[in-house]
């Protein structure tokens, strides 16, 4: 199947390079909308949906394939391969991060940089590693997750009452969210919460933005310090945000770091317009 | 009456609560307070409603609560567990909106108890996987069935074989696919009802099909079938069905079940056999016949020869120089119809035409003979013949001749096979119900693989050129043949290559004496012979001339014809007392000339000798009929003939 159809791929903006935004769980591709226009002024932004998640195509869902991250940094090698013509500019979003991190090991060559955004390599403390959380509590979310995905929750539909803050993307996010099967969803939390990535950091030699808020319950600090401590090329950038998804919540700051750190790299970005 | 809303709010059928977008508690009223067990102080500004959250719910506001909040400004029913000052959890639903003011955003929360729907909701989510779970065994059971069908059906298919049902009730035909594909049908409507069946079948078996499976059903049996089903190409499957009904509890038939088999191939492959064993059979009865015709046209000209030598003996007196010619000649003749007489008889046994005379007979008397016939055989070979027979008679039913016959080629198969200065043993002993006649020599032996067809006919060891010895390789399959037909069984041995042969015969022995053996009849002095008047008619003209020189020297007179016209009007002038005739004539056979002959008055007391190439039964009955008193088979011994002269009276 064409990659454009699997992913539900979207090409906005153009530029000389190519930033890839790449969703966390849970999401879709429409989380970067905060930010995805900005970027747009710049670069040729390609957004995308993890197999599984919002407009992707199911029926492309393999459980074998996805039954660790590897499945999804192949599909993302797939697609720079198809869309970019060089190397790209990598934005990953929590699980994304991780995804991005297998991709850019296995081929370097693809990566100019690597933004994380709210990364964790692994959310279940082991010995000295402080993930911020236990093995149990992994299994309540998961429990969680399944109890608001019984068929008569309508729990991503806007309450009745009460004006939405932006009508004209309910109809869209709340598809996005719902279309998701239970079971995907079900198996890509464990996927993606029980996965233990901390091996691939010190291969990772690609110049990586590490953007973490300041009290994120899912990505403590400790993870962003264990992250820069053990990756070759990364930076640590600490956002005054206190949720997991600052593109959304503080998406000026978030831009604003990510420019900042394009700016004075080296090989240079040519950017037209630095806020 | 109106109830005022602080009133309201604080004491809410549901807990409501206020924040900052960040999760500060603003606001809590009592419901929300009690349900988990805090103070209003210990909550306002104290602390987050993430806070309250368990650490999965918590996790879950993260990754998708707050984010919807902030891009739809809502959120209803969203299941989450919060966590009671106790400890314990309290599952809860939750109602958000965002509330926007000139400066400051606030959440507004509505949490609903949700116990109840909680645990309904677990069951459910456990009767789901519990239901996901069956399904997904029933798949893999649904696929490894359909797995299996496959195979089946590719069995099926492979061994062009098709299934046919018959349900009594709606008396419907149902058939596989597979059973479409053999006949060419496309579709099993064609077939549905036993009629369309029915006309699918060769006229001829139809009838016979539907009797079998009454009768199984019936019989409460299975049925086996052949029948000939046509293909919609118009040529017809030679099929075969098994299969058996299956009834209800009172025995009445509900279906018929049957397997059909297209055993077109095996049915061609057998005709081919069939013809195949039918030609060789024909190929042999030919050779057989080949063979018999061959050893009668051998045996005609050894007549006069022998005829001829009986002459020559005549005048030996007169010439004593005609003795080393007469020996010579003679010796070589006898070769020569030893060999043509076994040939004769193994070709007898093949055709089943060898007639036993038996009688009771015993080994040891037929050994004496046997050992007489050979031993100048064997002492020209220089073979020392040791003989070892039991004290008391070993009494057999067999044809006495028959019986010589097989201890002759025996022993002169060991004389044959064994280089000069041998050794030749022949024992006889009683064993049980058997006799043993065993003869063993230390001759060239027999090779192991050659001992299993050792009796064929013509089964020589090696090329006749190569062997001092001659021989057709007939003696062991004419003992063989013998043996067989005297209810015994034969068998070689042979350590190898120069170790000697051994033969042992096996024949049933039986406890009747021995009758006595008619005595020789004492020859009467040639001069009691009173002299005839003889017409021989045959066109050997050699053998009528040299008969008839033969009987001359006797006394007799003699005219000879060559055809049955000729004799008739040689015998109208001759007025012969004896007439020898040949029965196949070129004119008008034996049998004819017989006939006309009796019709005369003259004729009507002459004695008519017929002489047949085939001794057979049948052959000496049309003689009997045609007039003919006594018959010779080819070639005619003369003393015997001399004896039946001596007898007319």
């Amino acid at each position: 199947m064409n990659v454009y159809l699997r992913n539900n791929i979207k090409i906005i903006g153009k530029g000389s390079h190519t930033v890839v935004l790449s969703h966390g769980f849970g999401c879709s591709q429409t989380m970067w909308r905060y930010i995805a226009p900005a970027l747009a002024k710049h670069f040729t932004v390609i957004l995308y949906d993890l197999v599984g998640s919002g407009e992707s195509s199911l029926a492309m869902y393999d459980y074998q394939k996805y039954d660790t991250l590897d499945g999804y940094a192949s599909d993302l090698l797939e697609i720079i391969d198809e869309v970019s013509d060089g190397p790209v500019i990598f934005v990953g979003h929590s699980v994304s991060a991780s995804i991005g991190l297998l991709a850019s090991i296995a081929r370097p060559d693809l990566f100019l940089y690597q933004i994380m955004v709210s990364p964790s390599p692994c959310f279940i403390n082991h010995d000295d590693y402080v993930g911020g959380f236990s093995a149990s509590d992994i299994e309540q979310l998961c429990e969680t997750l399944d109890s608001n995905y019984l068929g008569w929750s309508s729990s991503m539909a806007p309450v009745m009452m009460g004006a939405p803050e932006r009508p004209e993307l309910t109809e869209e996010l709340t598809n996005s969210f719902c279309r998701t099967d239970p079971k995907i969803a079900q198996h890509f939390a464990r996927v993606t919460f029980f996965a233990d990535n901390r091996a691939a950091l010190p291969q990772c030699f690609t110049d990586t933005l590490i953007l973490q808020c300041s009290a994120d319950f899912i990505a403590p600090s400790s993870v962003g310090e264990y992250m820069l401590a053990t990756m070759p090329k990364a930076e640590l950038v600490l956002l005054n945000d206190d949720g997991h998804c600052p593109h959304m919540s503080t998406p000026d700051a978030c831009l604003k770091a990510m420019f900042n750190y394009l700016n004075k790299a080296t090989p240079p970005i040519g950017l037209r317009n630095v806020c | 009456m109106f109830v005022n809303t602080d009133t309201l709010f604080t004491n809410a059928p549901c807990g409501l609560v206020v924040c900052e977008t960040k999760g500060t508690i603003t606001q809590a009223n009592d419901t929300f307070c009690k349900w988990l067990g805090y103070s209003q102080t210990e909550l306002i500004r104290q602390c987050s409603i993430q806070s309250l959250f368990t650490i999965g719910s918590r996790f879950y506001h993260h990754t998708h609560w707050a984010p919807l909040l902030q891009l739809q400004g809502s959120v209803s029913e969203v299941l989450i567990e919060l966590s009671h000052r106790q400890g314990h959890t309290v599952p809860m639903l939750v109602n958000a909106i965002r509330h926007k003011t000139d400066t400051m955003s606030y959440d507004y929360l509505a949490f609903f108890i949700a116990a109840d729907r909680k645990s309904y909701e677990q069951e459910l989510v456990k009767a789901r996987n519990s239901v996901e779970k069956s399904l997904s065994n029933l798949r893999q059971t649904q696929e490894q069935l359909k797995e299996n069908q496959t195979f089946l059906s590719v069995a099926i298919r492979s061994a062009r074989m098709g299934i046919w049902t018959h349900e009594r009730a709606t008396n419907q035909i149902q058939v596989s696919q597979e059973l479409l594909q053999l006949t060419g049908l496309t579709s099993s409507e064609d077939v549905k009802y036993p009629d369309q069946f029915i006309q699918l079948l060769h006229p001829k078996d139809a009838s016979e099909f539907e009797q079998t499976i009454q009768r199984a059903i019936s019989h409460h049996t299975e049925f086996e079938v052949e029948f000939r089903l046509k293909h919609t190409s118009g040529k017809w499957l030679s099929m075969e069905g098994r299969g058996h009904a299956i009834y209800d509890e009172n025995g009445t038939c509900i279906t018929v079940f049957g397997v059909f088999i297209d055993i077109s191939e095996r049915k061609k492959a057998e005709k081919a056999l069939a013809s195949a064993n039918q030609q060789l059979a024909a190929t042999d009865r030919k050779k057989d016949e080949f063979l018999a015709t061959l050893g009668h046209e051998l045996r005609n000209p050894l007549a006069p020869i022998r005829n001829v030598l009986e002459i020559m003996h005549r005048h030996i007196e007169q010439h004593s120089e005609l003795k080393w010619y007469h020996d010579i000649l003679d010796r070589h003749v006898s070769q020569v119809t030893h060999i043509v007489d076994d040939l004769l008889e193994v070709t007898r046994i093949s055709q089943g035409r060898l007639e036993l005379r038996k009688c009771a007979v015993d080994v040891n008397e037929t050994a004496k003979t046997a050992i007489e016939s050979t031993r100048l055989f064997i002492e020209e070979s220089q073979h020392t013949l040791q003989v070892s027979l039991p004290e008391q008679p070993v009494i057999l039913e067999a044809d006495p001749t028959r019986m010589t016959q097989i201890l002759v080629n025996l022993l002169t198969n060991a004389a044959k096979y064994t280089p000069p200065g041998g050794t030749i043993t022949l024992s006889i002993f009683e064993d049980t119900d058997s006799a043993i006649i065993r003869v063993t020599d230390t001759g060239i032996g027999i090779p192991q693989e050659k001992l299993s067809t050792i009796f064929n006919m013509f089964s020589q060891l090696t090329p006749a050129l190569e062997r001092a010895q001659g021989g057709l390789g007939i003696g062991l399959a004419l003992v063989h043949g013998l043996v067989e037909m005297h209810q015994g069984s034969i068998k070689a041995k042979s350590e190898g290559i120069d170790l000697g042969s051994e033969f042992e015969v096996r024949l049933p022995v039986t406890q009747t004496q021995p009758t006595d053996k008619p005595s020789e009849q004492i020859p009467t002095p040639d001069s009691d012979l009173i002299p005839k008047k003889i017409l021989i008619i045959d066109d050997n003209v050699d053998a009528a001339e040299s008969l008839g020189f033969l009987l001359e020297f006797d006394g007799h007179t003699i005219e000879c014809a060559n055809c049955g016209l000729d004799g008739l009007k040689v015998a109208e002038d001759f007025r012969p007392e004896v007439v020898l005739s040949d029965i196949g004539l070129p004119d008008i056979n034996g049998y004819e000339v017989a006939k006309r002959l009796r019709e005369r008055d003259w004729a009507a007391s002459i004695y008519l000798v017929a002489i047949t190439g085939w001794g057979q039964k049948k052959d000496k009955l049309l003689a009997q009929e045609a007039g003919f008193d006594q018959h010779f088979t080819k070639p005619v011994d003369f003393s015997e003939l001399k004896a039946v002269l001596r007898e007319i009276e």
